[in-house]
This record gives C-alpha cells, structure tokens and sequence, in this order.
C-alpha cells in the first residue's frame, strides 16, 4: 500500500528500514537516499513514514523508514504502523538497523524478522562505539548462525553502508527458528494450520502474535480469514491459555531472550580495542576524576587559551582589524561617503567614532568573530571528542565534594551555551527560592560562551598570572554563591542523566558544520545588536549623553576601578551584548589605553557584571519585575566591588600583572 | 505533505538523540526570532541545529555524482 503523495518508480524494489529507537535509522536512510524525501503521514495515525529512492548499479529501490521499535508485537501505535508496513508490503526486502552496543535488544526483532520470513540484511551500527567499548559481536558467527549478511556501519560517518544496498538485490530470509516449548509449539502448528495459504508474512510469526493476543491484526483476520476458521483460532489461544496460562507474550519473550542471551555467548565479541583505545578510556575516566580532571581541565583551559587568544585573538584579529578594516573596508566607505554623501553627519554615522561600520560591524566582524570563531572551533571539538560530558560529571563531583548541591551545577554547564536558556531552563527546579537563587547565580557570574570567548582572547595577551587571577576569582565567586544557595536550597541533589561517549577523534565535516552553524548564528543575532548598541551611543555622543553618563560614572569606573572614562562606554554596550562590551574593552587594550592591571580588573567587573537584556528580559518574565530589579540592584554595586577589591589589592601588593 | 524530514540530532552534552522540530529554544527567549539553537529535552543544554548554509552552499558548488 503507497501512502501519501510520495513519487516512487513504480518498477522500484521495495526496502524497509526497520529497528529500535536511536539506533540511526533514519541516519541510515539519508545516506542510502540523499536529503530530500517525502513525509507522509500513515493512513489514520499521527506517524510519520518517510519514504526515499536510492540507485544501485542500475537498480531503483523505493527506501521506507519505519518508526523505531522494540518488539513487532505491537504495544504502541508507532509498533503497530511499522508491523503493519511489513505486513502490507509483500515482496519487500528488509534492512534492520542494529544497535551494536545492544545486540540483545536488538535481536528481539531479528528474531521477528526472521519468523516473518523476510528477505533480510542486517546493517550492525555504532561500530565504532561498539568496538571501542569492547562488546562488538562477532559478525562472522552472527552471519553464520542467521544465514543472512551482517555488515559492521557508522553511519554518521558514511563507513560500512556502501555495501547495504548491493547486499539487497538479492536477500534471504534469516534461518533461526526459536523453539518456545511443547506446549506453545504444539499451540502454533495448530494456528499455522488454520491460517490462509498466502498470508502477507511468514504464517509462524502470524501464529505466535494470534497466541500472544494480538488484537490489532482483527482487521486482518476480518478480511482475510472466514469467520469460523477465528472463532477456531480464539479456541486453540484460550486452550493454550488453559495449559500455559495467560502471560502468552511474557512467555515468548523470555524464551527469545533467553535465546539471544545464549547466542551472544556463542558470538562472543571481537578481541579488545588496541592498547591506544586502552589509553584513551583511561584519560575518558580521568577526565571525570574529580582530583585528577582538575589538571586535565587546566591543560583543555591552557590549549584554549593557546588557540583562541594567540592564534585568534592575535593574529586573526590583527588580520582583520587592520588589514581588512583598517587598511580597505573603513577607508574605501569614507571614500564613497565623501563622494557620495559629503555630509559630516554621514561621514560620523558610518565610519566615524561610533560609526556604524568603523565601531559596530568593525567589533563584530572583525574583532568579536575571528574570536569567537576560533572559541566555537575549540568548543565543538571539546563537544565531539567527549570531553565535555565528562567536563559536566566532574564539575557536579567537584560542587558536591564541597557541599553544593547538584541543581546549582547543570544551569551552570548550560549557560556556557546561553546564559538566557539557561535561566529558562531553571524551570526544572522544584520551589520558587531554587529558581530565583539559581537564575542570580546564572546573572552573576556564567559567562556565555561569546563572551567567554573575548576573555580568553585578552588574556592570552597578558599571561598566565592574569588568566588564573580571574579563573580562580571567577570559580570563588561562584563556588562561595553555589555553597551558599546550597544552604538556603532544602532537598535532595538532582543527579545528571548523561551518557558517556566514549573519547574520539573529532570528525572534520562535523566540526566544520557545527562551528559555522555556530558563526551563523552568532551573527544572525549578534551583528544587530551591535549595531543597535553602536547607534545608542551614535545618538548618546551626539546629544551630551555620553559625557554627562561619563560623568556621573566617574566615581566608580575612574575612582573604584581605576579605568579610563572612556571605558563606561563598554560598560553600557555591555548590557545589550556581554561580548560587545568585553570587544569594546578589547579595542582599549589593543589600542594601549589600558594597563595590564586595568584589564584584569575590567575583566572581572564586566564577567560579573549586570545581564544582558535578552536575559533581563527572562529573569523578569520568569520571576517579575520586581525579582529582576532586586537582582540588578544586587549584581551592579557586587561586580563594581569584586572589581575595585582587585584593584586596590593588586595596587596594594604591587602585583602588575 | 512533502518536503524534506529533519533527521534526529544527537545532543552534544548529554548524547540524547531527539526529534530537533518543535524543540527551538525561541518559545521562551526575547531573541527567539532571528536565533536557531535548539534545547534537548532531556538535559535542556542549547546548541545551534547542525546545519549550516554557507557549508549547504559551498556542497552545491561541488555536487556528489549519482550512485553508480
């Protein structure tokens, strides 16, 4: 039966995906059909099927994907619909996708297949994991004892499927029968006999889902079976009910189980991995150590530091600041505004102090993005090579070590991301108090990950002494506010439900697509913000606001803080944006308008100072005006005072960084 | 209905693997029109979808022959 609007060749051989949830099925099919499919819903269910065409060596195969399933028993709609698709596809080919981390789950429906009688291949994916967690079965014997082909896939990185679609010119069906006993045996030739002589699906399989109860094949049985020849069949179940008792089903799967478990015994598993997988899950486990992950997280920090500060922040900015916009783009736009629109006001508005291009576009692009865009690269490979779950179990070890408890820590992870999701994801927290203890924590002192970037760019400029100073102040403040929200948080931890991958080389295409989705969206919401912020100042420097705001903050950013005026400027661009701040702040220091000490304590100030108005705007949807105001009023006058601390300190114990 | 089926992405922190449609962070954050992170639903950790229009671009330059 053909569903939806799908244009298949009709001469097309048919190959049905089936298998469990998250096994990369549908990875599987987009590699087998390419990306564009078509989606239909099946006939009277919310499911989707998707339905593709591949080419193999002149040969067109219609491609179905399945929902994902544990048994072709059904207990669910989406079970049902792909039993159904089975059934309603006579002639088709079946490609189950395995999971080779859980063979056992998977052979459950191996075994279905197998009583359906359907042309089979198994695709065995994750093999890599598989391999690298030493449980990937033996193959050879799998083959052997199925009788049907076993191919070892990773999808995700296209190894292994080159061979799925030859194997399904011309499939067999898998050979295994499992025997479930005398009783039920005996239960099932009975069954087997009373069924019609062309059923859609091997008649054993018919038989034991008859005996299991299945009701969902009524409407088969309505249209395929006489009426007498059912009430037969209700007589064999209910007998076999009267010997073997109700739990038909229960009894089937234990026996299958049973099965597998005995057979996987036989496979055994491939030999271990090489003694370099030994190290790699050996630095896997320490990296979550929460004494020996400390050095760990230092070294990942130092490589970091290396990569986004020297190599981005350094040369990369200096390519782009001074090269791209220095020496080209600001000059040839003041050329064309001269030309074009002689006005000083223009002149001003595009490429002037606060000019649209010369500030806005010029912290953007050339200052913010080579920065970030190096950050976001060392980001993804932390993500692609399992560090970072690893990062998160060792930071909850840490925070619960000391006392804290376990919900202060996931938002803290997660605002490394976005610290305004992050304040939305503290809807989690049971009680109105966690909420609002966790959100401050979030406001006070997670930097986001742009605006993390820009740090870590400014302080590759200053050293090792500098970096630790404001790593150590930062992780202080937290740690002391995470204790203290501990105490005041009654309850028990919530644990982090994460799996471990296994430590790996990070994939080029995958890194290369997650950071520029990654650029893409920083400058989608990031370039209009800048340039929004670029204009408030534009219009503030134009009516005297600037210098009246210069003014009135000159006791704090000039007495407290010890920083030129001009860097009010970035204190204020930093409530739109914390990373345009921190580039305005960039800009001084690369310009030498800021000492090394000056820096430091501008650092500190600006990652602990007020939100940003995305995430203002949270914090008051969240928890009301009022919420937000008390917190703004507690972070403003908190970060001036951690940053003038700093500062007379440093001055105090004449350290210069 | 046709059109093309987002596959299911595998969320970087906490490797649940989920459906990315409906699950943009955008319903709750003032940002949310012009920003493309998603959030698992398991550990809500937020990431931009793995897609990438320059990347989508730069592969249309380049087409893939057809499966021989």
């Amino acid at each position: 039966m053909r569903t939806g609007t799908a244009r298949v060749d009709p001469q097309a051989a048919t190959v049905i995906l089936v298998g469990n949830p998250n096994v990369g099925k549908s990875v599987v099919f987009g590699t087998l059909t390419g990306r564009y499919v078509n989606v239909s819903n099946y006939p009277g269910t919310t499911v989707e099927i998707t339905r593709g065409e591949a080419r193999d060596r002149g040969t067109v195969y219609e491609i179905i994907d399945t929902p994902g399933v544990y048994s072709l028993l059904p207990m669910s709609e989406d079970e049902r619909v792909t039993r159904d698709i089975l059934m309603r596809e006579p002639g088709a080919r079946v490609l189950q996708v395995c999971d080779a981390k859980n063979m056992r789950r998977s052979l459950m429906i191996t075994i279905q297949l197998a009583e359906m009688g359907v042309p089979l291949v198994l695709a065995v994916n994750m093999a890599d994991e598989a391999r690298e967690r030493g449980v990937m079965p033996r193959l050879e014997l799998l083959e052997e004892r199925f009788g049907v082909p076993a191919i070892p896939t990773v999808a995700v990185r296209k190894k292994g499927t080159d061979r799925l679609l030859p194997l399904m010119a011309h499939p067999v069906a898998a050979a295994p029968r499992v025997r479930y006993g005398d009783r039920i045996e005996a239960a099932i030739d009975r069954m087997e006999a009373l069924l019609p002589p062309d059923t859609p699906v091997g008649r054993r399989a018919l038989a034991i889902m008859l005996l299991c109860g299945d009701d969902s094949l009524s409407p088969w049985l309505a249209e395929s079976v006489p009426g007498h020849r059912v009430r037969e069949m209700n007589e064999v179940r209910n007998r076999l009910i009267g010997e073997a008792g109700e739990d038909i089903a229960y009894q089937v799967n234990q026996t299958r189980l049973a099965w597998i478990d005995r057979l996987l015994g036989e496979l055994g598993q491939e030999p271990a991995p090489p003694a370099g997988r030994d190290l790699a899950q050996r630095f896997g486990s320490l990296a979550m150590d929460p004494v020996y992950g400390i050095p760990i997280l230092a070294g990942v920090l130092l490589l970091a530091y290396g990569f986004v500060g020297v190599f981005g922040a350094g040369y990369l900015v200096d390519l782009f600041e001074e090269v791209l916009f220095g020496r080209w783009l600001v000059p040839a736009v003041a050329w064309a505004v001269d030309r074009v629109l002689p006005w000083p006001f223009a002149r001003d508005f595009l490429v002037g102090p606060y000019g649209m291009v010369s500030m806005a576009l010029s912290y953007a692009i050339a200052i913010v993005l080579p920065i970030v865009g190096t950050f976001f690269l060392g980001f993804g490979i932390l993500e692609d090579s399992g560090y970072l779950p690893r990062l998160a179990v060792m930071v909850d070890k840490v925070f619960k070590k000391i006392g804290c408890n376990g919900k202060a820590v996931l938002p803290m992870i997660l605002g490394l991301g976005c610290d305004t999701m992050a304040t939305l994801t503290t809807r989690i927290l049971e009680t109105r108090k966690e909420r609002v203890i966790i959100t401050l924590l979030l406001a006070l002192g997670v930097p986001c990950s742009a605006q993390l970037g820009v740090i870590l760019g400014m302080l590759a400029s200053l050293g090792l002494a500098a970096t630790v100073t404001w790593l150590a102040l930062l992780l202080g403040v937290i740690l002391l506010v995470g204790y203290l929200a501990s105490k005041v948080i009654p309850g028990e931890s919530s644990d982090f439900i994460l799996e471990i991958p296994p430590i790996r080389w990070p994939q080029i295409g995958n890194l290369a697509v997650k950071t520029m989705a990654r650029i893409e969206w920083y400058l989608r919401e990031a370039v209009p913000l800048f340039l929004v912020g670029t204009l408030v100042l534009f219009v503030a420097d134009r009516m005297g606001w600037l210098l009246l705001a210069r003014n009135v903050a000159e006791p704090l950013i000039v007495g407290a803080l010890d920083l030129p005026p001009q860097s009010t400027d970035a204190f204020l661009i930093g409530f739109l944006r914390r990373d345009y701040g921190a580039a305005g702040l960039y800009d001084m220091a690369k310009a030498g308008m800021l000492t090394n000490l000056q820096v430091v304590v501008s650092l500190i100030t600006i990652t602990l100072f007020i939100p940003c108005l995305a995430n203002l705007l949270v914090i008051i949807k969240e928890h009301g005006p009022k919420v937000a105001v008390g917190m703004a009023l507690f972070i403003f006058p908190f970060a001036l005072l951690v940053g003038s601390a700093v500062n007379f300190g440093a001055r105090w114990l004449g350290v210069r960084f | 209905m046709e059109g093309r089926k987002p596959g299911n992405i595998r969320c970087p922190l906490c490797q649940h693997v989920f459906d990315p449609s409906d699950r943009g962070c955008r319903t709750g954050c003032p940002m949310g029109k012009s920003c493309s992170l998603v959030c698992c639903p398991r550990c809500r950790y937020s990431f931009p979808m793995p897609e990438s229009k320059v990347i989508d671009f730069l592969k249309s330059l380049f087409p893939k022959g057809t499966r021989a």
